[in-house]
């Protein structure tokens, strides 16, 4: 690469890497997780919430700090005892950012679906849905709560089983095409030789 | 002719001409899918959404199956399409849309695409028409112009026809193909190639290409999909810039040509980000976008394209054109081969890492996803990178292709054939196995295990192709094998996923709009279901264009599809993206709808008052229709104002502590205009709307005293106004509508749309096209 073309792609890609986002909010100062990843509908799963950086100079100190679901039409929010409340419940009220972790079990995780999770930090006594309220970005997370028995059926062996064969016999066939290709081709090469 | 002769001509015809004969072919698909559509007097349209909401339930049928992922096409571009033939043909540009919104830019809406070519069919034939062929024309014109870019490349003919099927008809292509975001596809390749033109000519007139290419991209109507095809048309800038020599050089001109292209698109531009300030998608999505990927099980529909259902039978995460990915099977057959052709020569990588980059944002690769945060792309959503993939696909593809066709293939690359196929052949299974015997899988007509059968018939047919080519098969004979399977693999897909409805379905009325035009006319706004009230001349205050104006909807309560409203819930404001729609629900059940005019109310038959105080007014098998007595008129005199600022404002009208019949609060003043204040109350006078067109409305106003006329439409920068013919300010009035003072007698206020943007985007435009013009002179060519 001609340098002074390496010079300046180096520098438009730094400084595409140091520009900021574009969203104007900043992260929170806590974080959350949920485990396991996957969890079967009405087992638990573990919610936890922990303060990870100081917020910005004239930030609060505290916060409510609510979990609601990020891609449903409805408003969805967890409450501190597992429940789905269609209005604003705080998760946790008056949060400080020094506080010690927060690990709570969700009892019996619900409804089945891949559910993506916000955790939205707000001021306390504000409305999460407000945004304009907001001070930071959500901190989305993703459970994956498997159906019990939602009308899925028990795995049908039979289909699975003809499927398995399907496939191998066509791995079978493109590996054959493979193999007598090469041997074909030893041949023609072989009938080339001097 | 001898009978030999005859017989071998066209054959002939074809080989001494490749290229032509590839378009023609290209051509000949398109036509399979569209000529009987425009032959049969039917039209390309997801009309039949429309059968599940009165009033049409009485006059289209819900045949095929309605698939809501197309709603925004019924309710937004063949809305628009429609609206701006009549104007156009009427003799008017159509920079304002008075009809939804309570009014809102048009021209400068960023996806209305007003001045990009293929939209102008609209301009010339009937709507019904129309949309079909601008269908028709987008897709062949994707695939010629793909086909052109990869002859560019290097590939040939035949390797270049079946990769350019395989982006024409590819999932994303077909499921995007009514958006305006489908016309940005055509100029990807068009903006790749004329790039490595530039870079191969050091010519004016190539510049010019890519500037014009520049434009079209930006005129498409898809402003996200154009800034990111210009974030990729830089990295191909880039990485041809880095071959040796002249690279400062061609970096300098590629600048210049985008600067040149964006100045010619400026007439559009401008108003666009004018727009944008004042939209409600901006407010929140410069604050924070959400910011998803989609599964990579999804990475399945790279083989059975309809593995998460269509319409109805749907059941995957996300929308079938964001997480479908076929791009027919030759071209996932010979990935790896393209791949690897591509990782050996140079420029040729760039496709690898545009294809890598692409999924690694789309299937939300750790890290790799904060790159959706970047400038500009965190003001998009994001899944909608599955085009670029496609056509980054379909290049390795042609690579692959190619290669197998020109190249000896050494001992490596069928055990990359065989293993890829083992590879997708097992996951996919594997996938299968898990999720066949799921509920909603269960009940696709097109069950799991029978899709992929098919698939794996298909995939396996084109690998054995592949191999045998390898192995000896004359690869002219081999080419067309793959040919075949390629389109027969991907016509069904393109044949089935855009309904088609018979012509007089679209937009019909039926008596409850006859009693609405009647009714309602001019001076008042209706509310009925979807935001397809201008297709009928009527006003309504909801509306989609995915911008919003902001004023209107902070006095509303934020967009969304209502369907939370209606369901008697919140509405979940974390998941917007701000460019949902402004529902018909919102406006009902917001403390503004008799501020807004709203005096018609459109339920289904039956229905109860969807409010207290509603008078039933029309009731009949198709509709009842309900009237709002408390709704002002769209125009009306007003004694009273009061100078408050926007907090001020807003609280007093959601608070319902405004009588918008006796006072009018005004924004960006200390004091009301001394010429109407203190008039005093009562009516004593009358505002009747005379004369309306996009731009412009007349009002007869007749009035004992000063007064303010407050017409409840929105107030944007740009709306002048007369008295008499003497130009008077524009108020803001009521936080998002307009009002101008009037002096006692009989008056006429003319309000005319004419915004400095359009004047200042059209003066850049004007410079740009005289450079242009310059560069084309052919003394100035050779300088």
């Amino acid at each position: 690469m001609a340098s002074p073309v390496k010079t300046l792609a180096t520098a438009a890609i730094l400084a595409l890497a140091a520009a900021p986002a574009s969203a104007a909010l900043p992260a929170p100062p806590f974080d959350f997780s949920l485990s396991p990843a996957a969890v079967t509908e009405g087992a638990p799963a573990t919610v936890r919430i922990a303060p990870v950086r100081a917020p910005s100079a004239g930030a609060p100190e505290t916060y409510d700090l609510y979990l609601a679901l990020a891609r449903t039409d409805e408003a969805s929010f967890l409450t501190e005892d597992g429940a789905w409340s269609p209005s604003p419940v705080p998760y946790a009220r008056a949060v400080g950012v020094n506080a010690p972790p927060i690990v709570r079990q969700w009892p019996r995780a619900w409804p089945p679906g891949e559910h993506a999770f916000a955790l939205l930090v707000v001021p306390v006594s504000a409305d999460p849905l407000a945004r304009s309220a907001w001070r930071y970005r959500p901190v989305i997370r993703w459970l994956d709560v498997e159906p019990r028995a939602s009308g899925d059926a028990s795995p049908d062996y039979a289909t699975v089983a003809i499927l398995v064969v399907a496939t191998l016999g066509a791995i079978a066939a493109v590996w054959w095409t493979v193999l007598e290709g090469r041997r074909g081709t030893r041949r023609r090469g072989l009938a080339c030789a001097p | 002719m001898s009978w030999s002769a005859a017989a071998r001509s066209p054959s002939d015809w074809a080989r001494r001409r490749p290229d032509l004969t590839a378009a023609l072919a290209l051509a000949a698909i398109t036509l399979v899918l569209f000529a009987p559509t425009l032959l049969s007097g039917r039209t390309v349209s997801p009309m039949n959404i429309l059968a599940e909401r009165a009033p049409w339930h009485t006059v289209i049928a819900p045949v095929p199956p309605p698939n809501a992922a197309l709603t925004d096409i019924a309710q937004v571009f063949h809305p628009w399409l429609l609206y701006a033939g009549e104007q156009i043909r009427g003799g008017v540009i159509p920079l304002w849309n008075p009809h939804e919104y309570t009014g809102a830019p048009f021209f400068g809406n960023g996806q209305s695409a007003l001045l990009f070519p293929v939209t102008m069919i609209a301009f010339v034939l009937p709507a019904a028409v129309a949309v079909t062929v601008i269908s028709w024309v987008k897709l062949l014109s994707i695939g010629v112009a793909t086909y052109w870019f990869l002859r560019m490349l290097g590939p040939g003919p035949g390797p270049a026809f079946i990769a350019a099927c395989g982006f024409m008809l590819s999932a994303p292509v077909i499921g995007w193909l009514q958006w305006t975001f489908a016309s940005t596809f055509l100029c990807l390749p068009l903006l790749l190639g004329a790039i490595k033109r530039l870079r191969e000519r050091r010519e004016l007139r190539a510049l010019v290409l890519v500037a014009v290419v520049v434009t079209l991209d930006v005129l498409a109507g898809y402003p996200q999909a154009a800034a990111q095809a210009l974030v990729v048309a830089t990295a191909w800038a880039l990485v041809l810039a880095a071959r040796a020599g002249g690279g400062l050089g061609f970096l300098a001109r590629y600048a210049a040509a985008v600067a040149l292209g964006l100045g010619l698109a400026a007439v559009q531009l401008v108003p666009f980000v004018e727009y944008v300030r004042e939209s409600f998608v901006f407010v929140y999505r410069s604050q924070w976008t959400p910011i998803f990927s989609a599964p990579f099980r999804s990475a399945t529909t790279f083989l059975m394209p309809y593995y998460y259902g269509v319409g109805k039978e749907a059941w995957g995460v996300w929308q079938f054109a964001v997480q479908t990915g076929y791009v027919g099977i030759v071209t996932l057959a010979v990935l790896p081969l393209g791949a690897r052709a591509a990782l050996r020569r140079g420029e040729q990588r760039f496709f690898v890492g545009l294809a890598a980059v692409g999924l690694a944002l789309h299937y939300g690769l750790p890290g790799v996803s904060l790159a959706a945060e970047v400038p500009g792309f965190s003001l998009g959503t994001n899944l909608r990178l599955m085009p670029v993939i496609a056509f980054a696909l379909c290049v390795l593809a042609a690579l692959g292709l190619e290669a197998l066709r020109a190249e000896k293939p050494d001992r490596v690359v069928p055990w990359l054939v065989g293993g890829w196929f083992t590879a997708v052949a097992v996951l996919v299974l594997v996938a299968i196995a898990q999720d066949h015997t799921r509920a909603a899988a269960r009940q696709m007509i097109l069950s799991l295990p029978v899709q992929y059968a098919i698939g794996l018939i298909a995939l396996t047919l084109a690998t054995i192709i592949v191999v045998r080519m390898m192995a000896g098969l004359a690869p002219a004979r081999g080419l067309s094998a793959l040919a075949v399977v390629q389109v027969a693999s991907l016509l069904p897909l393109a044949a089935t996923y855009n309904p088609s409805v018979d012509r007089g379905a679209f937009f019909p009325t039926t008596p409850a709009i006859d009693y609405l035009r009647r009714e309602a006319g001019h001076q008042s706004r209706v509310l009925m279901p979807g935001t397809v009230a201008l297709t009928y001349g009527l006003f309504e205050a909801q509306g989609y264009d995915g911008m919003s104006p902001r004023r209107l909807v902070e006095i509303t309560g934020v967009v969304g599809t209502g369907g939370a409203l209606a369901r008697g819930f919140l509405q979940n404001t974390v998941a917007l993206h701000g460019s949902e729609p402004l529902s018909g629900i919102r406006i009902l059940v917001s403390p503004v709808l008799d501020l807004l005019g709203v005096r018609y109310v459109l339920m289904a038959p039956g229905a109860a008052p969807p409010r207290p105080g509603l008078a039933l007014v029309y009731d009949a098998a198709d509709a009842r229709i309900f009237r709002n007595d408390g709704a002002v008129p769209r125009a009306m005199l007003v004694r009273q104002a009061r100078c408050v600022d926007d907090p001020a404002a807003l609280e007093a009208i959601r608070g319902r502590a405004l009588d918008p019949r006796r006072e009018v609060l005004l924004a960006d003043c200390a004091s009301p205009p001394a010429s109407a204040d203190g008039a005093g109350a009562g009516p004593g006078g009358s505002a009747v709307i005379r004369d309306e067109s996009a731009n412009r409305v007349s009002v007869q106003v007749s009035t004992d005293r000063p007064a303010y006329l407050v017409l409840s439409d929105t107030w944007f920068p740009g709306w002048a106004a007369t008295v008499d013919g003497h130009p008077t300010r524009v108020w803001r009035a009521n936080h998002t509508l307009r009002a101008v003072v009037v002096p006692s007698g009989a008056r006429e206020v003319v309000f005319t749309y004419a915004p400095r943007s359009l004047r200042i985007g059209a003066l850049i435009s004007v410079v740009a096209l005289g450079l242009v013009a310059l560069a084309m002179i052919p003394g100035w060519r050779r300088r």
